[in-house]
C-alpha cells in the first residue's frame, strides 16, 4: 500500500519542479549577493556555496535520478547556504557603515525578508521529509496526520507570504519616502 | 515540534534584523557624532590659524609704520636738511628726496592694508579700491574692479573677503607673473561672488603639487566663510571664482 502511495504520487508529482527551484533559488539569490557583495573573498563563498548546491542537485537528480518525495536534505542544504549568505552580506553592511539609514535601505529589507523565510522555514524543510515518511505508510496513514502535514507546509506559506510582503512593503515604503520632498 | 522550531528561528531572524538596526543606529550615530567633532577641530583649527596670521599681519604693519616708516621718513628730514644747506644742491638728492617720499607713502598705504584695526573700519570695497589705487600707482601692473556700491557682510567677514582678494592677486602677481587683474564683484540670489582673474602665465589646476600656501589659505578663508573657492587656469591666465553665502553670514 505504501508503495502504491509513493508510485501513485511519483506520477503525478511535482518534485521536479521543486527540485529545480532548489537551484535556480540558490543561482538567483547567489547571483544576487554577488552583485551585492565587494570583496573577492566573500564573492568567493558565495560561488563556492552555488557550486556545493549545483553539485547536490546534479548528483541528486540526475546521477541518482531524484527521489519521489520532496527533497528535505536539499531545501535544508539550500537553507544554510543562504543564510551564511546573508550573514556574509549583514557582515559587509556592519563594516562599511554608510550615512543612508538601514530603515531606507531595500537591499537590507529584502536580505531580512530572505532570513525571516530560510530561518523560519528550516525546521519545516529539515522535518518535512522525516514527517512525509512516517505519515504516508498505510498503517499510520490518517485524516489527522495527513492535515498535520498539510498545517506544516501552510506555516511554510505564511511564512513565505511574510517575507513577500516585508519586500513588498519595504519598497513602497522608501519609494514614498524617496518622493517625499 | 516543528512549528515551536520554526517560531523559535522566526524570533531568531526577527531578533537578528532588530539587533541589527539598533547597533546600525548606534553606530550611525557614532560615526556622525566623530565627524561632528573633527569639523567643529578644523573649524577651530583655521579660526586659530587665521587669527596667528591676522596677529602677524598686525605686527608687521605696526613694524613697517613704526620702524621702517620712522627710518625714511628720517632719511627724508636728513636729506632735507641737508639739500636746503648746500648753496647749489644737486639735482640727484632731490630725487632722492622725491623717492623717499614716494616710498613712505607706499609704506604707508601698505601698512594700512594690512593692520586689521584700521580695516575694520572700512568696507570691502573702500579697501579695494584703495589697494587697487595702490598696485595701479606702481605702474607696473594694472588693477581694475567692477562692483557694487555697498556690499552686506558683517566687517569681520569683509575682512576675510578682503584677504582672499590680496592672497588671489598675490598669486597673479607673484606665481602668474601678471601684469593685469580684473576683479568682478556681484551680489545676487543670497550668494556673494567674487572673481579674481588675471593675465598670467596660468598652472595646472589638477596638480596638487602646485597648490601652495596661498591657495590652501584662500579655501581655507572661503570655507570658513560657509562658501568655496574654485580654480579655472589655462596659459593666457588664471580665474580664481570666490562665492560667499550671504544669508548664512548676515
Amino acid at each position: 500500500m505504501a508503495k502504491a502511495s509513493f508510485l501513485t504520487r511519483a506520477n503525478i508529482t511535482n518534485i521536479g519542479i521543486y527540485d529545480f527551484m532548489f537551484l535556480l533559488t540558490s543561482l538567483c539569490i547567489g547571483a544576487y549577493f554577488y552583485l551585492t557583495l565587494s570583496t573577492f573573498r566573500k564573492k568567493a563563498i558565495i560561488i563556492a556555496i552555488c557550486i556545493i548546491h549545483t553539485v547536490y542537485y546534479i548528483l541528486n537528480n540526475i546521477v541518482l535520478k531524484g527521489s519521489p518525495l520532496f527533497d528535505s536534505t536539499g531545501y535544508v542544504i539550500l537553507s544554510i547556504g543562504i543564510v551564511i549568505m546573508i550573514f556574509i552580506f549583514m557582515h559587509q553592511t556592519l563594516t562599511n557603515v554608510s550615512d543612508e539609514s538601514l530603515w531606507f535601505n531595500f537591499e537590507f529589507w529584502f536580505v531580512s525578508s530572505l532570513m525571516i523565510y530560510f530561518l523560519g522555514s528550516f525546521v519545516i524543510f529539515l522535518s518535512f521529509n522525516y514527517l512525509t515518511r512516517k505519515i504516508l505508510p498505510a498503517e499510520l496513514y490518517s485524516l489527522n496526520n495527513r492535515d498535520l502535514l498539510t498545517a506544516v507546509w501552510g506555516v511554510h506559506n505564511v511564512l513565505l507570504f511574510l517575507s513577500s510582503l516585508l519586500t513588498l512593503g519595504s519598497s513602497i515604503w522608501i519609494s514614498f519616502r524617496k518622493k517625499l520632498p | 515540534m516543528i512549528l515551536v522550531g520554526s517560531t523559535f528561528f522566526l524570533a531568531v531572524a526577527v531578533g537578528i534584523i532588530v539587533l541589527f538596526l539598533i547597533y546600525q543606529r548606534k553606530q550611525l550615530q557614532f560615526i556622525l557624532e566623530k565627524q561632528e567633532l573633527s569639523n567643529h577641530f578644523q573649524k577651530e583649527l583655521l579660526t586659530t590659524r587665521i587669527e596667528a596670521q591676522e596677529e602677524t599681519l598686525n605686527q608687521l604693519s605696526r613694524e613697517l609704520h613704526d620702524n621702517v616708516g620712522q627710518l625714511l621718513s628720517s632719511s627724508k628730514l636728513l636729506i632735507g636738511v641737508t639739500r636746503r644747506a648746500l648753496t647749489s644742491p644737486m639735482e640727484e638728492l632731490k630725487l632722492a628726496e622725491e623717492t623717499v617720499a614716494k616710498a613712505i607713502t607706499e609704506l604707508r598705504a601698505m601698512s594700512k592694508s594690512l593692520n586689521k584695526d584700521w580695516l575694520e573700519q572700512f568696507d570691502f570695497i573702500e579697501n579695494l579700491d584703495a589697494e587697487a589705487r595702490r598696485i595701479n600707482a606702481t605702474k607696473e601692473f594694472e588693477m581694475t574692479i567692477h562692483h557694487p556700491e555697498i556690499i552686506n557682510l558683517p566687517s569681520d567677514r569683509q575682512l576675510m573677503l578682503f584677504r582672499i582678494v590680496q592672497e588671489a592677486f598675490q598669486n597673479s602677481l607673484k606665481h602668474g607673473k601678471a601684469d593685469h587683474i580684473n576683479i568682478l564683484v556681484e551680489q545676487g540670489d543670497g550668494n556673494l561672488k567674487v572673481m579674481i582673474e588675471d593675465n598670467g602665465k596660468g598652472f595646472d589646476v589638477s596638480n596638487s603639487s602646485l597648490q601652495g600656501v596661498g591657495m590652501i589659505n584662500i579655501k581655507s578663508r572661503a570655507q570658513m566663510l560657509g562658501g568655496s573657492a574654485k580654480w579655472q587656469s589655462s596659459g593666457s591666465g588664471t580665474a580664481v571664482n570666490v562665492q560667499i553665502p550671504i544669508q548664512e553670514i548676515v
